[in-house]
């Protein structure tokens, strides 16, 4: 009976039937988790192209190329035929700049972000370090993904209604009363990712509780399953009240409930209460997954114990219940000085557990054995953005000089470093530490390291100098601006373009080694957690029979790692690592 | 499996005595505790849900009070109210009784009980529906700027009735398909699938109707009654 | 890994498999007792009378005072009774006093979530009449944008009905026709203010401005 579970996940039916029907109805984890690889993959890029017209337009300080093209589109051939309102005809090259931003603000953050690592990274991997054949509920995990695809697909649709233009945030009054666009589209796109966020949540927090392997305590688990874990509750909690507030600017719009209308008595700041209080716990979605695979990369690639595993444990719990008190810092123009001042003191809590997780990280790093490739390259990247990204959110949490930097370039760039600074460069360093394992190949390590120079310095060149952007006075979201900034703007776009070679030499050097790469081993790197003792890539079943838990996950000091050759990876001389076990 | 296995008396095993958990648990007991716990985490994701029109309700009410008292009495009426509050409590009980029966392995009790919730909630469901959303629609007491009542009692009327509206509104969309998951629960209870050893799904249908209940539980008194 | 070749066969489950499919049938079954449940559902609709009853009284006598109950402690009793329900309800019906202490973690969480949400949410608009003086002016459809200030006390009033634009263009117009007076403005765009027939309440403000108000 189990030997027909032997055969690696990836492995070919039959017939091509067979195996494309494997996968449409599969139930198991990894497929699930590689089918939300390559289409949050796919986001990623579209929301990238998206992004890259933005940086064009933003190279001179008038209306350019791009927007007069987007004008043309309009006007022309594609939507020829079609009955424009008044307000329609008004559309000038302006509004096609608004579209641009608010298609990679919301593809980046609803199609891509928020599910890319714990949905594909977080399904291969969560039950396997668990040593578990599955997460708790299969089914439930594919009908998630088909939410999301069908949730993207109406996210998408909006373009073809005409676009949006009111930012990936949806303020009222603005994207209450245009009676035209792709708003609700968008809006009803959005609702339905919310769910299936909130499947994946669900199934998560019942594996960690229920499928653990015998043995192994909450203390004995991967802390990138802490991560996980945390971003779940945060899941599970916040993503319904973003599908309230969505549902009710369907409603508002639809059915013109007036309830964030002025027009009719309501109240846009409320809609902004409620949509930043999904909206703010919905950054730590994105971050905390992220830091959990710094913390298994950094304790891996340098082959030294975690420090500080129950704190790092407890402040991924602790960033995710104090996100829950700061929503409204994204609002302080827009409520009372009482308000302000409580959500300003409550902001700066949560700097304490991020630091915490910093500090460990590089107190992990301190005496170790470092292995100077693509994945350590990414964690020291994501160490130095990331540090970059938070010490850059205090100056926005001080009420004094949020005044002068609410809705600049100050705020792009914060959110830049730590979004993409942080959890996109985790994701990619994940990826290229769990590459061998997920696809039983080797990617080119030189052209690895090659990328992450490159995204590394693409990143910077373009984030950097928008810091500087906002404190001169730029404001956000704007399609023109005053001839001073000129000089500013080309460095940025420049920089984005170096960025997005280094991301495409990522994703050829990946389908490179998917169609001809050299096969890996199970256990490339050393690590000592439960993923590492499966087959490259694991057998449908996870494991041929149920792990037997015998060490720790960073028990570097003590235990040789499995698969390895002993002389490739010896265990340290403990006399000349200081304070090396905790 | 072409063959049924048979029991010790040599009589056909009924579905739930013959129930094997998911490849992936290692015993029934994970299996059934994981499934309430996940059913809880998606009830926590509905309170949070309706909380948004408690909110919504809370910030109109602090804003504009007067009104907002004036307009419960004058367009809703606590009769209907309290009578579907009754109903649903009562089919909150029946329910409860319903797994009691899968409990007892009484196939009849279960099947009595989910009848009776479901007629229940039907009773709900027409009288919202008859007697309070027909009426409001004909007279014109509709949310927001379809408010076109020709009398209304203060300037706010027609923000209470939209947060009257959507909030009743997308409780009784939860009825209904409260209704449609208890008759799947019907047919399963029908096709012998619960019995003492096994009844998660029925356990977590009513975990769903317990929820309806509660909401309805804080909907009644802070529409109709204050 | 022990492979018990007693252990009872489950198709779909290979004994191989797992290490601890062994014990799965010590599963205690706790039977819902009726009258408890019984009880509890008459002491839920014993509440709901209370609710409907508390929310009637409006002043009761104590000797020789009255006491009068406001809406607020009205709400603040439907909102405890409701609660004591909800507990029950979860506790008894919803198995929560007999499950494993998570589940009721899970609610714990939810609710603390929620309450978070609504009370500082709330917080933000109950502090907005310290500051700001718009708090109790009526929104009115069309807007109410339009603000006037007294030259002598420097105070802010509002005028319903019309928007800044219809009021600028109105002064325009006097300024044009009368240069000397200002205050008769409003009355000469009465008749153009046809909408929401507030026509009577401009016509108000419009005295009230003249009036140095």
């Amino acid at each position: 009976m189990s030997g027909h579970h032997d055969v690696s996940y990836l492995a070919p039916k039959e017939t091509p039937w067979k195996t494309i029907w494997s996968w449409v109805y599969t139930v198991d984890h990894k497929k699930i988790g590689m089918m939300y690889l390559v289409t949050t993959l796919l986001m990623f890029f579209l929301g990238g192209v998206a992004a890259l017209a933005m940086r064009l337009e933003l190279f001179e300080p008038t209306t350019t190329v791009v927007n007069q093209a987007g004008q043309q589109a309009v006007e022309g051939q594609f939507f020829k035929g079609w009955e424009f309102t008044e307000r329609e005809q008004l559309v000038t090259a302006n509004n096609v700049y608004n579209r641009a931003f608010t298609l990679h603000g919301a593809i980046m953050v609803f199609l891509f972000i928020i599910p890319a690592i714990p949905a594909a990274l977080g399904n291969i991997f969560l039950p396997i370090m668990l040593g578990a054949k599955d997460v708790a509920f299969p089914k439930l995990n594919l009908m998630s993904w088909y939410t999301y695809v069908f949730g993207s697909l109406f996210a998408l649709w909006s373009i073809l209604q005409g676009g949006v233009e009111t930012g990936w945030t949806f303020y009222t009054p603005y994207s209450s009363s245009t009676n035209w666009g792709g708003v609700t589209a968008m809006v009803l796109g959005a609702f339905i990712l919310g769910f299936s966020s909130i499947f994946t949540g669900i199934n998560f927090i019942a594996t960690v509780h229920k499928l653990r392997v015998p043995g192994m305590g909450w203390f004995d688990m991967p802390l990138f399953v802490w991560a996980v874990y945390a971003t779940a509750i945060l899941q599970v909690l916040a993503t319904p009240v973003l599908g309230i507030t969505l549902l009710m600017l369907v409603f508002e719009r639809t059915f013109r409930i007036g309830i964030f209308d002025p027009a009719l008595g309501g109240d846009p700041v409320l809609f902004q209460h409620f949509f930043w209080f999904y909206s703010h716990p919905a950054v730590y979605i994105m971050i905390l997954p992220g830091m959990g695979i710094i913390s298994e990369i950094i304790a891996v690639q340098c082959r030294k114990r975690i420090f500080g595993y129950r704190a790092i444990a407890f402040s991924s719990i602790a960033i995710a219940g104090i996100s829950f008190l700061v929503w409204a810092h994204h609002m302080f123009t827009a409520q009372t000085a009482a308000s302000n001042a409580i959500f300003s003191a409550l902001t700066f809590l949560v700097a304490i557990p991020t630091a915490i997780k910093v500090f460990n990280w590089i107190a992990t790093m301190y005496k170790a054995s470092i292995a100077i490739n693509t994945p350590m390259l990414y964690a020291m990247s994501f160490l130095f953005n990331f540090t970059i990204g938070g010490l850059t959110g205090p100056p926005l949490a001080t009420l004094a000089t949020d005044i002068h930097l609410h809705d600049t370039y100050f705020v792009v760039a914060h959110f830049h470093y730590v979004m993409m600074g942080g959890t996109v460069l985790a994701f990619i360093g994940g990826l290229h530490h769990w590459w061998p394992k997920f696809t039983g190949r080797m990617y080119n390590e030189n052209v690895g390291r090659l990328g992450a120079v490159l995204v590394f310095i693409g990143f910077n060149v373009t984030f950097f100098i928008q810091f500087f952007l906002g404190t001169q006075g730029m404001p956000r979201r704007y399609a023109t601006y005053i001839n001073e900034f000129t000089w500013m703007h080309q460095i940025s776009t420049i920089g984005s373009f170096i960025l997005a070679t280094g991301l495409v030499i990522h994703l050829l050097n990946f389908v490179q080694s998917w169609i001809g790469g050299p096969a890996a081993p199970r256990n490339p790197w050393g690590g000592l957690s439960f993923e590492w003792e499966t087959d490259s890539p694991p057998i449908e079943h996870n494991f041929p029979r149920e792990p037997v838990i015998t060490h720790g996950p960073y028990d570097f000091d003590t235990t040789l790692p499995p698969h390895c050759d002993p002389r490739e990876f010896p265990l340290p001389d403990p006399a000349q690592s200081a304070r090396y076990s905790h | 499996m072409t063959t049924l296995p048979l029991g010790p008396a040599g009589v056909e095993l009924e579905p739930h005595e013959r129930y094997v958990p998911g490849s992936h648990w290692r015993n029934a007991k994970d299996e059934l505790e994981a499934a309430k716990l996940g059913m809880w985490l998606f009830l926590a994701t509905e309170v949070l849900l309706f909380g948004g029109f408690f909110c919504a309700y809370a910030f109109f009410r602090y804003l504009y009070p007067h009104d907002w008292h004036e307009a419960s009495r004058y367009y809703l009426s606590w009769q209907i109210g309290a009578a579907n509050t009754a109903v649903l409590l009562l089919s909150s009980f029946t329910i409860v009784l319903a797994i009691r029966g899968a409990q007892t392995n009484r196939k009849g009790m279960i099947l009595l009980n989910l009848a009776i919730t479901q007629l229940c909630a039907a009773f709900f469901l027409v009288v919202k529906i008859g007697w309070e959303y027909m009426p409001k629609i004909q007279k014109g007491e509709l949310p927001g700027g379809f408010f076109t009542y020709p009398h209304p009692h203060g300037d706010y009327d027609h923000i209470f009735m939209s947060v009257y509206w959507i909030s009743t509104a997308t409780h009784g969309f939860h009825v209904f398909i409260g209704m449609i998951v208890i008759a799947w629960a019907m047919w399963k209870a029908a096709a012998g699938h619960y019995g003492p050893k096994h009844y998660t799904s029925l356990e977590n249908v009513g975990l769903y109707w317990h929820l309806v209940d509660v909401i309805w539980i804080f909907l009644f008194p802070l529409l109709y009654l204050v | 890994m022990a492979s018990p070749a007693h252990a009872p066969h489950h198709p779909g489950i290979d004994p191989d498999e797992t290490l601890s499919s062994q014990e799965a049938h010590e599963h205690h079954v706790h039977v819902t007792p009726f009258w408890p449940m019984f009880w509890v559902f008459v002491i839920l609709l014993v509440l709901t009378a209370l609710t409907v009853w508390s929310s009637n009284i409006h002043s009761f006598w104590i000797g020789n005072t009255e006491i009068v109950v406001g809406s607020t402690t009205h709400i603040l009793m439907a909102l405890v009774i409701a609660t004591v329900k909800a507990v029950l309800v979860g506790a008894y019906f919803m198995h929560l006093k007999y499950d494993s202490p998570m589940n009721t973690a899970v609610v714990a969480a939810t609710i603390f979530a929620l309450t978070l949400f609504i009370a500082l949410t709330l917080g933000d608009t109950a502090t907005r009449s310290v500051l700001d003086r718009m708090q109790h002016q009526k929104i009115m459809p069309g807007g109410n944008a339009h603000i006037t200030v007294d030259a002598k006390t420097g105070m802010h009033s509002f005028n319903y009905g019309k928007n800044t634009l219809t009021v600028a263009r109105e002064n325009a117009k006097a300024a044009k026709t009368n240069p000397g007076a200002h205050g008769e403005a409003g009355h000469g765009a009465d008749q153009g203010a046809a909408d929401h027939g507030d026509a009577g309440q401009g016509g108000e403000a419009a005295k009230d401005k003249g009036s140095g108000h």
